[in-house]
């Protein structure tokens, strides 16, 4: 039967091997491996173990690499937490937002550009002279601009006098376009009746009556 | 009698540990880890430097694969930047990041159980046996070789034992710690480990004995 310090020793061994064991079990080992041959094989047996164990591999890899690549993680890491941006994103991210100012300057002065020359093509003068082309109904044939002292009455009488009746105006409504009440209908008296009549100020034809 | 070399075993790992475990080098370790709880990255640098290649080494045990190895070692540190203000000393500073490598490595044995070997890649024992013109080093290359076959058919938990116990040279104690067991249970994955390595390297046993044997009469 196995003593208990042949147990223990037996136990101890590997800590004797790695010389950590404390100096009492070592004591007690010692003692017992002086007259264990059992227990001083499995030393010896251990021992090996531990020196073929003892071999490098060799396989470190170079450290400033690795270390910056976890100081990119730990920095992305805080500025996930904070909500800014890691210094090495900042400048990618600056860069990138530059790169789109640019090209959005670019843009938007092709823009301003096309827009500017497309306005010199289509955009209509701000004002209007009597004589210019205006959009006039089919049928109209007098431009007549009364005097302010014309009351409403006394134009729809003269109006009514001469069979006309009003299709237009302009913005202040001081220059109206009159038509003929019976379309097609022309009195070349008209126009001198018109002029004659008070509280008239010009009466004109509109040329190319359309 | 032991012999001193064998209280504190002649290979480089275990110097390794006796110069790393100098009072002065925990006191700074602590320091900079008190001080990467502030956000101090100088302090988290020289942490860095300091376990970076042991870090390495140690997850190089188990597997072959270089980013995967940079990838735990990153992982594990970065763990460490996250909770060093939690560390409240009731280990040693290098006990407790060894323990945080162990839990990374476990998940990725975990993850990915095809893809970790064991030990050195192939490459690496192919110039271990090129590195070894005489008969004395061709015999530890053979040895090396024994063991890397016996370690890779122990379950990881025995494996990571004996490797935190020899490569490292980490006391029960802080086996226990590092795996959060309790003592009883590391002591008993260590038994059940040369156990199986005792049956799987018989060739190791019935050779010479180790340079300084273990006891006198």
């Amino acid at each position: 039967m196995q003593s208990p310090q042949h147990r223990q020793t037996w136990d101890l061994i590997p800590w004797l091997v790695n010389g950590t064991a404390s100096a009492s079990d070592r004591a007690l080992a010692e003692a017992h491996l002086a007259a264990c041959t059992d227990c001083r094989d499995e030393y010896a047996f251990q021992f090996r173990v531990h020196a073929g164990l003892g071999v490098e591999a060799g396989v470190a890899g170079e450290v400033q690499p690795a270390f910056d690549r976890l100081l990119e993680r730990i920095d992305a890491e805080q500025a996930a937490e904070t909500g800014t941006v890691p210094a090495a994103r900042q400048r990618r991210l600056l860069r990138g937002l530059a790169a789109a100012v640019v090209v959005q300057a670019i843009g938007l002065a092709a823009l301003a550009t096309w827009s500017i020359e497309r306005h010199r093509v289509d955009e209509a003068p701000a004002y209007r002279t009597l004589s210019a082309p205006e959009a006039t109904p089919a049928d109209a044939s007098l431009r007549f601009v009364p005097s302010p002292e014309l009351n409403v009455g006394q134009l729809q009488r003269l109006l009514g006098e001469n069979r006309l009746h009003v299709v237009g105006t302009n913005d202040s409504g001081t220059i109206y376009t009159l038509a003929p009440v019976v379309p097609g209908h022309s009195d070349p008296d008209v126009v001198a009746r018109l002029r004659a009549a008070a509280g008239v100020l010009l009466v004109e034809p509109i040329s190319n009556t359309r | 009698m032991l012999e001193d070399g064998h209280r504190r075993s002649p290979d480089r790992v275990s110097q390794r540990r006796t110069d790393h475990d100098h009072a002065t080098g925990s006191a700074t370790e602590l320091e900079w880890l008190r001080a990467i709880a502030r956000q101090d990255r100088v302090a988290f640098e020289h942490l860095y430097r300091q376990y970076h290649g042991l870090l390495s080494r140690f997850l190089a045990r188990f597997t072959s694969r270089r980013d995967v190895i940079e990838e735990m070692v990153n992982e594990t540190l970065w763990v460490v930047w996250r909770t060093a203000g939690s560390f409240r000393g009731e280990s040693k500073v290098r006990t407790w990041i060894i323990g945080i490598a162990y839990r990374c490595l476990m998940k990725q044995l975990r993850d990915h159980p095809a893809e970790p070997t064991y030990g050195a890649g192939e490459r690496d024992q192919e110039a271990l046996h090129e590195a070894a013109p005489d008969e004395s080093e061709a015999r530890q290359a053979e040895l090396r070789d024994w063991l890397r076959h016996g370690m890779a058919l122990l379950p990881d938990e025995q494996r990571m034992t004996i490797e935190l116990a020899y490569y490292l040279g980490q006391s029960c104690e802080e086996i226990a710690a590092i795996m959060n067991c309790a003592v009883g249970t590391v002591k008993a994955r260590m038994f059940h480990a040369r156990v199986r390595l005792r049956n799987t390297l018989p060739e190791l046993g019935g050779e010479d004995s180790p340079p300084t044997h273990s006891a006198q009469a």
